[in-house]
């Protein structure tokens, strides 16, 4: 695919088009949404098409990418927070109506988990997304974020354990429902 | 513990992750977006192209900057000396034309026919009005300044001296006629 870039930036470019569902999936963990997901990667890519002058050394190009998508994804939230319209009502419902019982119950989880991932503070929402939406490794995530790796691991660790309390709260709660 | 997770809770919460991955995966590979990417991407006009190319690279910059101060110095100094040369061309031109000033007041007739006659350029052209305003301007009326610059009254020469330039004048045509004669001959 010719791009219309130098040669050595066509090369890279076309490295970080293989990471396209890495990228789609971290949208997915910030937007909750896989079509606000998938416009958002669209983005990202745009913004990395256009700037990929300033990418200083192949070697970066991973980190490079995920800054550019982890801030087009905390932009779009922002903009969303600000019109009012990134809030728990418009997680999408996954669950279709004709589905079987248990499609309907693996629905409803996964919207719990959503609402779960969506509550948590940016802080650890970000490590959390980065880590188990889009698979970085800790040493990726703490390049991406600028923090140590100390902080990555703490950080995701309370994390994963917001959302599981959250998980099982929501489990205890549906008997009395 | 009421905070205590244990593995299963995690495990679980995993799974759910990777389930709502699947699903949302599967809706993007049947929208075959790698394809509408790359097609966005070709539709995109790249903004640093020029911009951040042009700014990285100092030494273009400043050449041109410097042709450019180079050219426009020289275009300025080709003005003024053109623009110069020009009133002084034009003022010689409206000079030569213009009536010998010691005959204005002895033929101011001729003089101001000559200046109508002539063709001048637009400085000239406003010299010569200047001029023939002075010479058509009654001589009663004019300053005095402008009398004592303008007229001049003819030279006054005793007998001695009428007598003198007589002869002169006379040996003049005497000479005049011999070496006419001769020629003929």
């Amino acid at each position: 695919m010719a791009l219309g870039l130098p040669p050595e930036k066509e090369k890279v470019f076309e490295e970080m088009l293989s990471w396209s569902e890495n990228i789609f999936l971290i949208c997915l963990g910030f937007s909750k949404d896989p079509q606000d997901a998938e416009d958002l990667t669209q983005e990202a890519y745009l913004k990395a098409y256009q700037k990929i002058g300033s990418l200083r050394s192949a070697a970066s190009a991973r980190e490079w990418l995920f800054r550019i998508v982890r801030n087009t994804c905390l932009d779009h939230r922002k903009k969303r927070s600000r019109l009012h319209l990134f809030s728990l009502q418009s997680i999408p419902d996954s669950a279709e109506p004709e589905a079987p019982e248990s499609k309907i119950l693996r629905g409803g989880q996964i919207r719990l988990l959503k609402r779960a991932v969506s509550d948590l503070p940016n802080k650890l929402k970000e490590i959390f997304v980065l880590r188990e939406y889009g698979h970085l490794s800790y040493q990726e995530i703490a390049a991406v974020l600028g923090i140590p790796q100390g902080t990555v691991m703490s950080r995701l660790n309370r994390a994963r354990q917001a959302v599981a309390i959250r998980l099982r709260e929501a489990d205890h709660e549906k008997p009395c429902q | 513990m009421k905070n205590h997770v244990n593995d299963d809770l995690i495990v679980k919460m995993h799974d759910l992750i990777r389930q709502e991955q699947e699903e949302a995966l599967q809706l993007l590979r049947k929208k075959d977006f790698q394809a509408r990417l790359q097609a966005r991407l070709l539709s995109e006009p790249r903004r640093d192209r020029i911009s951040l190319q042009w700014f990285r690279k100092p030494a273009p910059i400043f050449g041109i900057l410097f042709l450019l101060l180079v050219a426009s110095i020289a275009l300025v100094k080709t003005f003024i000396s053109f623009s110069k040369s020009g009133y002084l061309a034009a003022i010689e031109q409206a000079l030569n034309n213009s009536p010998n000033l010691r005959g204005i007041t002895m033929s101011q007739e001729v003089g101001a026919a000559q200046l109508k006659t002539s063709e001048f350029s637009p400085l000239g052209e406003e010299i010569n009005q200047f001029l023939l305003a002075l010479i058509s301007q009654p001589v009663a009326s004019r300053d005095e300044t402008a009398v004592i610059d303008i007229k001049i009254s003819p030279p006054r020469y005793n007998l001695n001296q009428k007598f003198r330039i007589l002869i002169i004048e006379k040996k003049v045509q005497e000479f005049l006629e011999l070496y006419a004669g001769n020629k003929e001959v």
